[in-house]
């Protein structure tokens, strides 16, 4: 089993808290009821209240739980889909951000990325490419072309210039990415990031969920080393903090995987020696070309099951809370 | 439009009114203590409305609103959308669009030549759905402004933030279809089209209009190539961009029509004349039919499921009910 959206699972750590809080309200309730009913059968009254009591907290947590993990996006199993597209779309989504210009990748993480770009393209044939960059926000450098001078400009003219907004915003990359695929096409779609993953800023569910439905992978290549570097000024020496010390940024994998993991993607290494070559036959065999049939393996998102679960749990809620027991409650 | 992919659930909302029935109205339910007291004259005893009681009442309606919420997100509403696929391969066409000061030429109504240019190439777009369409800008230089593309978005907003007098002041003609040819190199489509619009004559430029056409002509790229103006004298007013100047004064003199004849000539394309903006409209709309291809389509359903946001608000109804009822109203269970 996997979680598109694994994040939701943190909340199950709250359930505890919540099952804590029940067990504390039906301790509170026991001494009130036991006021109220005086002597008058106390001990049958507050038996079925305590057993009522655990029932109901069992149940209602079990719900919640359920109600979370539904949440949370459960698919297993996969199907087959037939794909009749053929051909490639792919947005080259490049991260422009300051941490680029770090020197752990030589010549640097963007040179390095701009020449792997080319690379994959080289070993494609036909496919259409988009250039997308983005930092604190993103810009459609070059719009789905078939073109290659123009793919081969954009990429000799990127550079963290092109946008002046601050930041790493993932969310506004892919929001650019997603709008550059142009409608009506007959080729299939998907988005190539070189990124370091540094301090990307930003929730992206709503972007999981329209790469998930519009059934766009998101090819991730890693640019940078765990180790980091440090990132170069102008004038020679390395950017500072404002205590002094020399910045060191990494690389850090996890909204890569995240954006891989629900776009049936795959993330890669640039350290890797052969990451063109792993990435082109990776898209190559997703573009399916020069075959007649094409089948795919789709996960099957299993939500309802657990929200079906919760929904009995919550008529036993009812049904325990609001049934007489014994003549007492 | 909206479908659900499981309306079988929706046979859960009629289990709504007995678990409301079984909770709320039925005389023997559970959690009810009976009193042994009544009113003496028979009047109905009913609670005082306490802010405990309007409590209880908001919470049960946060269960019943999570329950039916449940229910919803069960049946999978899921937002679809029909798209067209185009199976087959469209022309590709590049636009070359003269930028020199003289298109502020006001013999175009109701701006000037460059604005009535604009706006009939936005129409132009518009009616080719399936048509990779670029654009180069020229005047004492050419530049690519967008390559062959589907993205007519990003096509449209880069011509309207084209500005006169951008790439200076000459008009480079050769230069700009050559690049536009240049851009065409590596198209796959069969059909491939530059569309020359200017309003001069060349001069500018290291190519010469003449060999930028035979260059097109041998990859196998038409020219059609579209003479601007009304040929009388024109009022212009024109900011340089680069220093914010502003240049007014008439222009006087037409675009060479024999070069351009010459350019259509060697590339087997075709001439046109647009002595006015209903011209220039007619000119493109007769480029537009001697350039129709045939279209294949296939529709293609988009699926936006929604549950996701049905689950947050029922999950979220139903701890704030539970935390509500149970901890601050004290309600036993």
């Amino acid at each position: 089993m996997s979680f598109l959206y694994g994040q939701y699972l943190w909340l199950l750590a709250g359930l505890p808290l919540l099952g804590g809080l029940l067990l504390f309200a039906g301790y509170r309730n026991r001494r009130t009821v036991s006021r109220f009913v005086g002597e008058h059968r106390r001990t049958e009254v507050l038996n079925v209240l305590a057993v009522k009591g655990f029932v109901t907290a069992v149940l209602s947590t079990g719900a919640i739980a359920s109600l979370i993990v539904a949440l949370s996006g459960p698919q297993w199993g996969d199907i087959s889909v037939e794909d009749e597209r053929r051909g490639l779309d792919l947005v080259f989504l490049m991260d422009v951000s300051n941490s680029m210009i770090a020197e752990d990748i030589p010549p640097s993480r963007l040179v390095r990325s701009r020449e792997v770009a080319r690379s994959i393209v080289g070993r494609l044939d036909e496919s259409y490419r988009a250039v997308v960059a983005f930092k604190g926000a993103a810009t459609v450098v070059v719009p789905m072309t078939e073109d290659p001078v123009a793919f081969d400009l954009a990429m000799s003219n990127l550079s963290g210039a092109l946008i002046t907004t601050a930041g790493t915003s993932v969310r506004s990359g892919i929001d650019t990415a997603l709008s550059s695929f142009p409608s009506g096409s007959p080729r299939q779609q998907a988005i190539v990031m070189f990124s370091d993953g540094e301090e990307l800023q930003g929730t992206i569910d709503d972007e999981l969920e329209r790469l998930r439905t519009a059934d766009i992978p998101v090819f991730g290549i890693l640019t940078g080393t765990t180790g980091g570097a440090t990132i170069p000024t102008r004038s020679g020496g390395v950017l500072r903090d404002e205590t002094g010390r020399p910045v060191m940024v990494g690389a850090d994998r996890s909204t890569l995987e995240q954006l891989a993991s629900a776009s049936s993607g795959h993330v890669y290494d640039i350290t890797d020696g052969t990451v063109a070559q792993d990435v082109a036959a990776d898209l190559g065999e997703l573009s399916g070309r020069g075959r007649d049939v094409v089948f795919r393996e789709v996960a099957v998102e299993r939500y309802d099951l657990f929200v079906l679960l919760a929904f009995l749990l919550l008529t036993g809620v009812v049904l325990v809370n609001h049934t007489r027991w014994r003549r007492t409650l | 439009m909206w479908v659900l992919d499981r309306p079988v659930y929706l046979l859960l909302y009629l289990a709504l009114p007995v678990l409301y029935y079984l909770r709320h109205i039925h005389p023997r339910r559970g959690g009810r203590i009976p009193a042994p007291f009544s009113i003496y004259n028979g009047g109905v005893f009913r609670p005082p409305m306490t802010m405990r009681v309007v409590l209880l009442r908001f919470s049960a309606l946060m269960f019943w609103a999570g329950m039916a919420l449940l229910i919803l997100a069960l049946t999978g509403p899921t937002r679809t959308e029909r798209e067209r696929i185009y199976l087959s391969r469209g022309i590709d066409i590049m636009l070359v669009l003269d930028v020199s000061p003289s298109m502020a030429a006001e013999d175009f109504q109701p701006v000037n030549r460059f604005e009535t240019a604009r706006s009939v190439i936005r129409r132009f777009v518009d009616q080719r759905p399936n048509d990779q369409i670029g654009l180069v800008a020229f005047s004492a230089e050419a530049a690519l402004r967008v390559p062959p593309t589907l993205n007519y978005e990003h096509l449209v907003e880069s011509l309207d933030e084209l500005e006169l007098m951008e790439l200076g002041d000459g008009t480079a003609i050769g230069m700009g279809v050559a690049l536009a040819s240049l851009h065409l190199q590596g198209s796959s489509a069969e059909e491939r089209v530059i569309v020359l619009l200017t309003d001069g004559v060349n001069n500018a430029g290291e190519i010469s209009p003449q060999a930028a056409a035979e260059v097109a002509g041998d990859s196998g790229v038409r020219i059609y190539a579209i003479g601007v103006g009304s040929g009388q004298e024109a009022r212009i007013e024109v900011r340089d961009p680069e220093t914010g100047q502003l240049y007014r004064g008439t222009v006087r003199g037409s675009y060479d029509q024999r070069t351009l004849e010459r350019i259509a000539e060697i590339s087997g394309g075709s001439y046109f004349t647009a002595g006015s903006a209903g011209t220039l409209e007619s000119v493109f709309d007769a480029i537009g039919t001697a350039e129709s291809t045939e279209r294949r389509v296939q529709i293609r359903v988009l699926r936006q499921p929604h549950h996701r946001i049905i689950l947050m608000w029922a999950l979220g109804l139903l701890v704030a009910e539970v935390l509500l009822r149970r901890l601050l109203v004290g309600s036993a269970p």
